[in-house]
């Protein structure tokens, strides 16, 4: 049996077309079923839906074999004991700097409002800025905003948050896309199962990108 | 928290063993160091602490961030508590035996580590080990990945999986690139995440003239699987590159070879970007992984060159285990508890004499106090020393 956890929203609505064409497709409806494991058309997978930021860690502790889950969340929180084997192409954006349009810094240390302290704190330490960050869990657009930061980083997509809060990309961090990862000693014990599983997933991903 | 509960608390990762839990483990310690013993290994115990500049040799610059250093009030230089037993076992062979021929060295302690391993919250692992010195050939490869298979399966362990690699490999094709240290730290963070997506690109963009050293590395992290599929596909893309790949592959067919014959259904998972402990290690690194906890359970590989830092450079191989993770397994053995005897606080002679008898047999007799509850007491023992007709007797 091999376990599969995906990220709840975008990732995991993306994914499920990939997963139907390996013939995966969960049994239960996912909007309405309060399971927590759920059993798919097939016998030897079943899948987890949890919080994108949990996904690494179940996959760390073995509670997962495999995961989906976004490049942002494995930068930020390292991904130990885990192997990043595919890139899925799924639920793309750009992790991005973004500051109120025509901004003038108010300290003279940079403020920035993140949710990936991790990520911004290596990006500004490479060029050589000493930044201070502010950890957020949300809605970072507001930050500068109300004077409590100068910029932020953060995903964007197509960059509408951004405009209606006056705000404008400044710098390009990286591009996003949604990884499959696994357990690095599930990966050693079951190789050909979950291997075939991965070159099944490659395929499907080559085929939808096609389309 | 107020003072009272304070007190008590240990410090993270720390922990107190109780009774049942201590007598397993050091059933187990007694178990795999007469292992080794049998095995021909000697056992050599090695101090809490030391000056930071012998723990933390040139090959062990990972241990830095793991050790606790303290400053000696005595020297005013560093100490460093023991972080991993594996450096101080080399200091011992190169700098105390003298011998020029191979030792067999194993040892059993308390390593303390800074930082919590990501996956325990444990920092104070029981290792237990053992490391062979002197011998650089294949033989004391095999030797060593033997007697750890030999130790997992006195354990108990069934089912298992060896994971195999090769540091030597990626090493070689790095210095064959010329890959700057930057490049070169780049590429082992992605090859430990094994990160393929990342991986590919970066390859793309390195400026290689020669294209079969290109896919050579491009190639590099997917050569893993099965053992003896992944070594023929090794051969179409790595053969001839290089001597030392050469020999590094014909290395991993001799060890997969053999232990295809003595252990018929052992699953062997090779990879050749399996670059653990890559800074201390210099050729075939082994762990065994064990189904119920999907952890790895014991590991190590060869160190060569390890007493170079102490003036005598030796060839090394050895693994060690932690005893502390032992315990979270299912372990089909239970060491045997001795039975419990309890015996009245009696001035007699005759009970003394019997008492130090049953003793001495192997027996574990319990005086019971006179103002403590009896029966509670006897509850706690198996049997009972009563007298009968002037004779004492247990029942």
């Amino acid at each position: 049996m091999i376990t599969l956890a995906l990220s709840k929203g975008r990732i995991l609505k993306d994914t499920l077309p990939l997963l139907a064409k390996l013939g995966i497709v969960p049994t239960e409806d996912l909007d309405k079923t309060r399971k927590l494991i759920i059993p798919t058309t097939r016998d030897d997978v079943q899948l987890l839906v949890v919080r994108a930021t949990d996904v690494p860690v179940y996959v760390a502790h073995g509670g997962a074999d495999m995961g989906v889950v976004g490049k942002d969340v494995l930068m930020e929180q390292g991904g130990d004991n885990q192997f990043e084997l595919l890139d899925l192409a799924i639920a793309r954006c750009k992790l991005m700097v973004a500051a109120p349009v025509n901004h003038q810094r108010q300290s003279h240390r940079l403020r920035v409002a993140t949710k990936y302290v991790n990520v911004a704190q290596d990006y500004f330490a490479s060029k050589g800025e000493q930044v201070d960050l502010i950890k957020l869990y949300g809605s970072m657009e507001l930050a500068p905003l109300v004077g409590m930061a100068d910029c932020i980083v953060d995903l964007v997509d197509t960059g509408n948050t951004l405009k209606a809060n006056g705000l404008e990309p400044t710098e390009h961090i990286v591009d996003i896309s949604s990884r499959l990862v696994v357990n690095s000693m599930a990966y050693k014990r079951q190789y050909n199962e979950i291997q075939s599983l991965v070159d099944a997933l490659a395929d499907a991903v080559a085929d939808l990108n096609k389309e | 928290m107020s003072m009272e509960m304070g007190r008590w608390l240990v410090p993270d990762g720390i922990e107190d063993i109780l009774p049942k839990e201590a007598e397993q483990i050091e059933f187990w310690r007694r178990e795999l160091l007469d292992e080794f013993s049998r095995w021909g290994y000697d056992l050599v115990m090695t101090p809490m602490v030391e000056f930071t500049q012998s723990l933390l040799t040139g090959k062990a610059v990972d241990l830095q961030l793991d050790t606790c250093q303290l400053v000696d009030q005595v020297s005013g230089k560093m100490m460093g508590v023991r972080a991993d037993m594996t450096p101080q076992v080399a200091r011992i062979d190169a700098h105390r035996l003298h011998t020029k021929l191979p030792s067999r060295l194993c040892y059993a302690g308390e390593v303390l580590r800074a930082r919590p391993n990501a996956l325990s919250s444990s920092r104070s692992p029981i290792q237990v080990g053992a490391e062979l010195f002197g011998h650089a050939g294949v033989q004391s490869d095999i030797e060593v990945m033997e007697l750890m298979l030999a130790t997992c399966h006195r354990i108990g362990l069934s089912h298992l999986t060896l994971a195999l690699g090769h540091v030597a490999i990626y090493r070689a094709l790095s210095n064959l690139l010329g890959l700057s240290a930057e490049q070169d730290a780049q590429a082992q963070a992605m090859l430990q995440r094994k990160s393929l997506p990342e991986w590919a690109s970066w390859c793309g963009e390195l400026s290689i003239s020669q294209s079969h050293l290109k896919d050579a590395l491009m190639a590099l992290p997917k050569l893993c699987g099965d053992a003896q599929q992944v070594l023929l596909d090794a051969d179409k893309v790595l053969a001839r590159l290089d001597k030392t790949i050469d020999a590094s592959l014909a290395r991993l067919k001799q060890v997969v070879q053999h232990l295809k014959m003595t252990h018929e259904d052992l699953a062997i998972h090779l990879d050749l970007t399996d670059l653990r402990g890559f800074k201390y290690h210099t050729g075939i690194v082994f762990g065994v992984i064990e189904p119920s906890r999907q952890r790895m359970i014991a590991s190590g590989g060869r160190y060569d060159d390890s007493g170079s830092d102490f003036g005598v450079a030796r060839p090394a191989t050895g693994f060690s285990l932690d005893l502390r993770q032992l315990m979270d397994l299912p372990l089909p053995v239970h060491p045997k508890k001795r039975k419990r005897i309890l015996a009245p606080a009696v001035a007699d002679l005759k009970l003394v004499a019997l008492i130090h008898q049953l003793r001495h047999e192997g027996h574990s007799v319990v005086i019971g106090f006179p103002d403590v509850d009896w029966a509670s007491q006897k509850q706690e023992c198996d049997m009972e020393l009563v007298k009968d007709n002037d004779q004492w007797a247990v029942r």
